[in-house]
């Protein structure tokens, strides 16, 4: 019998063995999905017979010697905005529900070169912005702590269907999809760093700048959060990491520099349908994006020259540091009727800054509530330095044991 | 149908907004805002006399929507307006005091303008990395 949680390392480590069947594993999942997916609503379409397809494929070619990585008769679930090559692509969306791609997006062509099974697409936020909604042709994912809960966005989907942070997949994934796609004229053309091989590394020495007034005083995070923080602030330190409190910009003017460049793009790409067919989207994400409509030529100019500022502000803080570490979230994820349609304006985004800078940043479990909710702070790095992310990321988790606790009640 | 009146709202968050950065002009007595722009004036103003609209009414909100060709449910429509201080308050935070020089997206930035770090970092990558590659006839 599979068991019901392994990491992509495990078992990717066990197909390489032979010790495991990618068709078994797909089955199990395939089973699993059926068991739950009915509370969670993580998946919005299971390919099913497409996966034991390509599981029966992966490995025929595996057992004949062929073995790709570790990636290799994985199953896999892919976020709803992903291209897939003759699957429904809809962004969780009516306006989208037929569009039906001709190719695969290059991250997925990688991740099925590199052997990974498609399990089906996963719900997001509606074109990754509008949720959580229940307008939509498909319900919002939810919470496997806490089925009356939001999962936090826009991989909503993903969210519910993973539940677990676990840096070592992490870096599996990313070394599958990293690299130059020259379709893409905004992919840097640089080499791939062997991400899995910076996890082996200590993370002692690590020089971490601690952005506090993020969660202190610009959007307030509730006491177990900072509790967690700073749990895990001693823990780093504990790894022989040095780490000292560091001050930048307001997070307000990151939220808004990040906002108004992400309402403008999104607008632009949307004015047409929004025109012609603006009740076909979901309540949440029309009226953000007719706020969009009130944003000028200047503001739009404007934030991109603040954007500018900030990236040389974070670039110059973190000039003897190696990494950031502040809030990913305010508190455990709230209910869903906690969340209003005009959230992301209300409070200023903690994950935002680095969306702006482009910064490598990873959200990582520091604990729980008493309720038992997970908690997360984030990791931030250099421009393109995610082997150090990655590094102090994996350190963090094997110094704790918050990565062995899953998901209970109310699921079977 | 017109939208119901309503009065922008702040947040803690997003203070200090407009409010404090672009009061109503009081030289003149009356708001810019009439004919949909202030005038601002304030020390503590990051842009110094920015002209940037502010407070817009319901009615300007809508007039902005059906401009934008956007046919908003009525329902929808007072919500939407309630929400336009939002962008007003993000839209006063992106003003600064810059040079035009200070364009968006400079990989060469002007002479005299600081340098931006991180792009200037990763000239220095390529540059190095293009520059390693080259064989001696080539260099």
């Amino acid at each position: 019998m599979v068991p019901d949680f392994l990491t992509i390392a495990e078992a990717g480590a066990l197909i390489a063995k032979r010790d495991l069947s990618p068709v078994e594993l797909t089955q199990s999942r395939l089973a699993r999905i059926e068991r739950l997916d009915g509370q969670l609503h993580s998946f919005i379409r299971v390919l099913g017979d497409q996966a034991l397809a390509a599981a029966r494929e992966a490995e025929a070619e595996i057992m004949a010697g062929r073995w790709r990585g570790p990636l290799h008769g994985i199953p896999i679930g892919l976020k709803d905005i992903y291209e897939t090559k003759r699957v429904p692509t809809t962004g969780h969306s009516k306006v989208m529900i037929d569009h039906v791609p001709q190719a695969d997006a290059t991250s997925v062509r990688r991740l099925t070169e590199a052997g990974a099974i498609m399990l089906g697409k996963l719900a997001t936020h509606e074109f990754a912005f509008g949720g959580p909604s229940f307008d939509l042709p498909w319900p919002p994912a939810r919470n496997p702590w806490d089925t009356t809960r939001f999962t936090g966005g826009s991989s909503s989907g993903t969210g519910a269907a993973v539940a677990a942070g676990l840096v070592q997949d992490c870096a599996i994934l990313l070394q599958a999809m990293a690299g130059h796609d020259p379709a893409d004229p905004a992919s840097a053309d640089r080499p791939v760093p062997d991400y899995r091989a910076s996890l082996a590394r200590e993370a002692k020495g690590l020089r971490i700048g601690l952005i506090r007034h993020f969660y202190e005083t610009d959007n307030q995070a509730n006491e177990a959060t900072r509790q967690g923080i700073a749990s895990a602030v001693k823990v780093f330190e504990d790894l022989g990491c040095s780490v000292r409190e560091l001050r930048v910009s307001p997070l307000a003017d990151w939220a808004a520099c990040g906002i108004v460049i992400m309402l403008s793009e999104a607008y632009a790409i949307h004015e047409v349908t929004l025109r012609e067919r603006f009740v076909d989207y979901g309540e949440a994400f029309r009226d953000r994006m007719a706020l969009a409509a009130l944003i000028t030529g200047a503001d739009y100019v404007q934030a991109m020259r603040l954007r500018r500022e900030l990236m040389t502000e974070l670039a110059k803080a973190m000039t003897d540091l190696d990494l950031v570490i502040t809030a990913a979230a305010p508190s455990e994820a709230p209910t869903f009727d906690a969340v209003s349609k005009f959230a992301i304006f209300e409070r200023p985004s903690l994950t935002m800054p680095f969306n702006v800078t482009g910064s490598p940043a990873m959200s990582v479990c520091c604990g729980y509530t008493e309720a038992g909710l997970p908690l997360a702070f984030q990791l931030v790095g250099k421009p393109f330095d995610e082997p150090t992310v990655l590094k102090a990321a994996h350190a963090y988790e094997h110094a704790t044991s918050w990565r062995a606790i899953r998901p209970r009640a109310p699921l079977p | 149908m017109a939208i119901a009146s309503a009065e922008p709202k702040l947040t803690p968050y997003f203070a200090p907004s407009m409010r404090t950065l672009y009061p109503r002009h009081p030289f003149i007595g009356f708001s810019f805002a009439t004919f949909g722009f202030t005038v601002s004036e304030t020390l503590e103003d990051k842009g110094e006399h920015i002209v940037k609209t502010q407070g817009m009414t319901a009615a300007e909100v809508e007039a902005a929507l059906a401009r934008a060709g956007l046919k908003i449910p009525e329902r929808e429509k007072p919500e939407i307006a309630a929400a336009a201080h939002f962008i007003e308050e993000m839209a006063a935070r992106l003003r600064r005091k810059r040079t035009m020089a200070a364009e968006p997206a400079h990989i060469f930035p002007p002479p005299g303008e600081p340098p931006n770090a991180v792009i200037q970092a990763d000239l220095r990558e390529t540059t190095k990395r293009v520059l390693g590659s080259l064989t001696a006839r080539e260099e």
